[in-house]
């Protein structure tokens, strides 16, 4: 009961006009910063971090929460219309969103990643209001060793993103590892595969690979094939999802809320990891897997609820731990100190109104979003409807800017580029971007979280299977990897028999 | 027509927002100067929009710009610990109009990790505008008083303890090793990944000890679900003056304070270089958000260096660290 005070408490402080204002003009904001690719909510946060001084701690976190989770409802719109991921978590949303668009379903897509996304803010929400404290120490039992064998897992899902040749599949993501290998070796320092070049000490950015491979890599593709005067070639058909649409989503809607807010739990950069987890689950558990990868409605519905509650989930860290995980969250942190407010495992404790008041505005932002969001995807729509030589360099463009936005860096750009025509050639070639991504998004965290564990344990690679976490993380993955191979083969003697 | 009509006031529209974006971000060439400055000063940041060390920078040239009579433009250039700022800035004009705002680590350590294109010497040390005193940190009901407790631990039973540090060459992962060295004992100094990864594995049980900065570890120690073992700094930590430093305890060359400090390329006119020194020491003891927000994060330098002493100080640090980092095989 006490905690239904606290919601009521949470509610009166966020309705406050002021604080109604804020969490508009944040959530406004965050959609625009998700639209444009580059510049993300956390380079926004920290430019406006300045213009909290004068406004009160509870208004300034809800605004600039605000622009975070807004900005998680914007990410999958340029994904969907154009092709680009603004982030790694919404290349998963390029799979299905992009063919969507181009069969005309562009409105669909759009929306029930709008749906999901707000059935999925409104469910994690509550799982952080009442499940904050037990989940906050599982998230603790990770430690080193269950981290690598989680990615481990991770690195299963590689074979649920091939849709033509496995084969193809699995050499596209030994070159995403590869490139995950440039830049300093975490545990010694030591620079590997930079080529002298100081902007790659970091390893190659996730920006200027995907915005690269898939958007660059579209425009050339449209280039070389360039016949009519539009992008899309069919008609445009409903605005918003049909029925049969909502009857695909829901249970992929519903199985995203919950895999992402457990992987987002987990500290660690594992946020782009929850939407392709959701997406090899969907895959798995469909009776029709052969659709997705052409315009699958619950490849678009499952990842983008996904993405969203992981943020949630990154907050049980954050509010009952005291230790931000991300550096948006490290930012929230930032805002509540320069307010004298000390963050920290008391938070809650010495200062209810800070933690109710967001979760509060949450729920109101959620749903801000959700009216911001349906109308503007006539427009969004619409768009397509633009000709393909004023379209074209307008993608590229904003590829261009978003890149170099990032970190200022005219390398990335070059790199980008580079990756555009590698997308181009791949596509050309039937290689599949999305395993090289989700291989070049893990290579780093396996690498560095098996050297810790290694270094914890002095070499002995038994850490992994004493620990029961681990073994349990180990053991799903490898019956992921032998069931598959039994029921590919059976495919392959239904095939071999019907010829 | 109406809906044609919309569609190319979006387009223009987003073309304006893309210009916007590029002339927020490049910078304008000026005229020659008479009286410095004539125009704005352009600030490379080496860390990431948000980081404490942006944060601490964009507000201290906020404060000092009064005493200028011109805008400091911050300019963020991330990566490599800094190096690729750092890099940018020794080749720069020195006429003032390019500053850098960094942490002590990219001129004292990563050039002895790393093949650069800069060193030490190609800078003119002005301010430092905060400082932060890594602190090592165990669990709260950790048996574990002193760093002497941690030692005798792994003396004890050797491959059972484990330091958990932000990275590779950050000062607590060279004063682990420092310890580790002078005492000849088994512990494994494991680079996490930052503070808060370091801290989760401390609460989780995974390693045994933490180096961490101290805004992350001093709500934790308040919370009471940590302790703090000793600070890494010449002098005790603002915010932690009841926890000895390494050099209490026994450890008299671990000396590791992290400096914010902004510095100039070498060649650049003594006049310049006094005319920054002074605003931003002007800017320093204002009353204002730079003030508020580095005491608020502990990283407010009570007694700040500059100049000559400044540069005294990193040529000592840079050969300390310089030769940690030779022994312990980090890096090149």
């Amino acid at each position: 009961m006490e905690v239904l005070s606290h919601v009521m408490n949470g509610f009166a402080a966020s309705l406050e006009p002021v604080n109604l204002l804020y969490c508009f003009i944040g959530v406004l904001l965050g959609t625009l910063v998700g639209v444009l690719p580059g510049i993300g909510p956390s380079g926004t946060i920290s430019i406006l971090l300045p213009l909290t001084f004068g406004i009160s701690p509870v208004t300034s976190i809800i605004f600039l929460a605000g622009i975070y989770y807004g900005a998680m409802y914007g990410g999958s719109t340029t994904s969907i219309l154009v092709n680009i991921p603004g982030e790694a978590a919404s290349v998963v949303t390029c799979l299905d969103g992009y063919r969507m668009a181009k069969q005309g379903r562009a409105g669909p897509a759009l929306g029930i990643s709008a749906f999901g996304s707000f059935i999925a803010g409104t469910i994690s929400i509550v799982f952080l209001m009442f499940l904050s404290y037990p989940l906050a120490t599982f998230a603790l039992s990770f430690g080193p060793p269950e981290y690598c064998s989680l990615i481990i897992l991770g690195i299963t899902f590689i074979t649920y993103l091939a849709q033509k040749s496995m084969i193809k599949a699995l050499i596209a993501a030994g070159f995403g590892f590869l490139l995950s290998f440039v830049g300093m070796d975490g545990m010694t320092g030591r620079a590997r595969f930079t080529l002298g070049i100081p902007d790659l000490l970091d390893g190659v950015g996730i920006l200027p690979l995907v915005m690269g491979l898939f958007g660059v890599g579209e425009v050339f593709k449209n280039l070389a094939s360039l016949q009519g005067v539009s992008v899309l070639k069919t008609k445009i058909k409903n605005l918003l999802p049909t029925k049969q649409d909502w009857k695909d989503s829901s249970k992929p809607i519903a199985r995203g809320s919950l895999i992402g807010f457990i992987i987002g739990i987990i500290p660690g950069g594992s946020a782009p990891l929850a939407s392709f987890a959701s997406y090899a689950l969907e895959k798995r558990f469909s009776k029709h897997p052969e659709k997705f990868g052409h315009g699958a409605i619950e490849g678009v519905a499952g990842p983008e609820s996904a993405n969203n509650s992981a943020f949630t989930g990154g907050l049980v860290t954050l509010f009952s731990l005291g230790i931000p995980p991300t550096v948006v969250s490290a930012l929230l942190f930032a805002a509540l100190m320069i307010h004298g407010i000390q963050p920290g495992p008391l938070l809650i404790p010495e200062h209810p109104d800070i933690f109710w008041g967001l979760v509060a505005s949450m729920y109101i932002g959620n749903i801000m979003l959700l009216f911001i969001n349906i109308p503007l995807i006539g427009l969004w729509v619409r768009m397509l409807k633009v000709p393909a030589r004023v379209m074209l360099p307008l993608i590229l463009m904003f590829c261009i800017i978003g890149t170099y936005s990032v970190r200022n860096s005219l390398v990335d750009v070059s790199l980008m580029m580079f990756f555009g025509v590698v997308g181009y050639l791949m596509e050309k070639f039937e290689y599949e971007p999305a395993p090289l991504v989700l291989a070049f998004v893990l290579g780093p965290l396996l690498e560095n979280s098996l050297k810790q564990s290694l270094k914890i344990s002095r070499g002995d690679f038994s850490i992994f299977f004493a620990r029961p976490l681990s073994i349990t993380l180990l053991a799903i993955a490898a019956f992921l990897i032998l069931s598959q191979l039994i029921f590919s083969k059976k495919k392959n003697k239904i095939r071999l028999e019907k010829e | 027509m109406k809906a044609k009509k919309r569609v190319f006031r979006f387009i223009f529209m987003t073309l304006l927002l893309g210009m916007i974006f590029i002339l927020g971000t490049g910078s304008v060439a000026g005229v020659f100067a008479q009286e410095y400055p004539t125009r704005p000063i352009d600030m490379i940041i080496s860390m990431a929009p948000g980081a404490a060390a942006d944060i601490g920078a964009r507000l201290i040239a906020k404060a000092a710009e009064p005493f200028l009579g011109k805008e400091i433009v911050p300019i963020n250039k991330v990566g490599g610990g800094g190096a690729i700022a750092a890099g940018l800035v020794a080749k720069a004009k020195p006429d003032g109009y390019t500053i850098l705002s960094t942490v002590t680590a990219t001129l004292t350590n990563v050039p002895h990790m790393e093949s650069l294109t800069y060193s030490l010497d190609d800078f003119i040390p002005v301010f430092e505008h905060g400082y932060l005193t890594p602190v090592f940190i165990v669990k709260a009901d950790s048996p574990y008083k002193t760093m002497k407790d941690v030692v005798e631990a792994a003396r004890k039973k050797p491959g059972t303890i484990n330091f958990g540090v932000p990275g590779a060459g950050t000062s607590p992962d060279i004063a682990g090793r420092m310890i580790a060295d002078q005492e000849k004992v088994d512990m494994a100094i494991v680079p996490l990944g930052g503070s808060a990864p370091s801290i989760t594995a401390l609460l989780g049980g995974h390693v045994a000890v933490a180096g961490v900065s101290t805004p992350a570890a001093i709500p934790q120690i308040k919370a009471g679900k940590v302790r703090a073992l000793a600070t890494i700094g010449a002098k005790r930590a603002d915010g932690l003056a009841d926890t000895p430093t390494l050099v209490e305890q026994g450890y008299p060359n671990i000396k590791l304070d992290e400096l914010y400090i902004i510095v100039v390329p070498k060649g650049t006119p003594r006049a310049i270089v006094d005319k920054l020194e002074n605003a931003l020491r002007k800017g320093w003891a204002a009353e204002g958000e730079y003030k508020k927000t580095a005491k608020a994060t502990y990283m407010y330098p009570t007694n700040p260096l500059s100049g000559a002493k400044l540069a005294e100080w990193l040529k000592e640090q840079s050969t300390i660290n310089g030769e940690i980092i030779k022994k312990a095989k980090l890096g090149k």
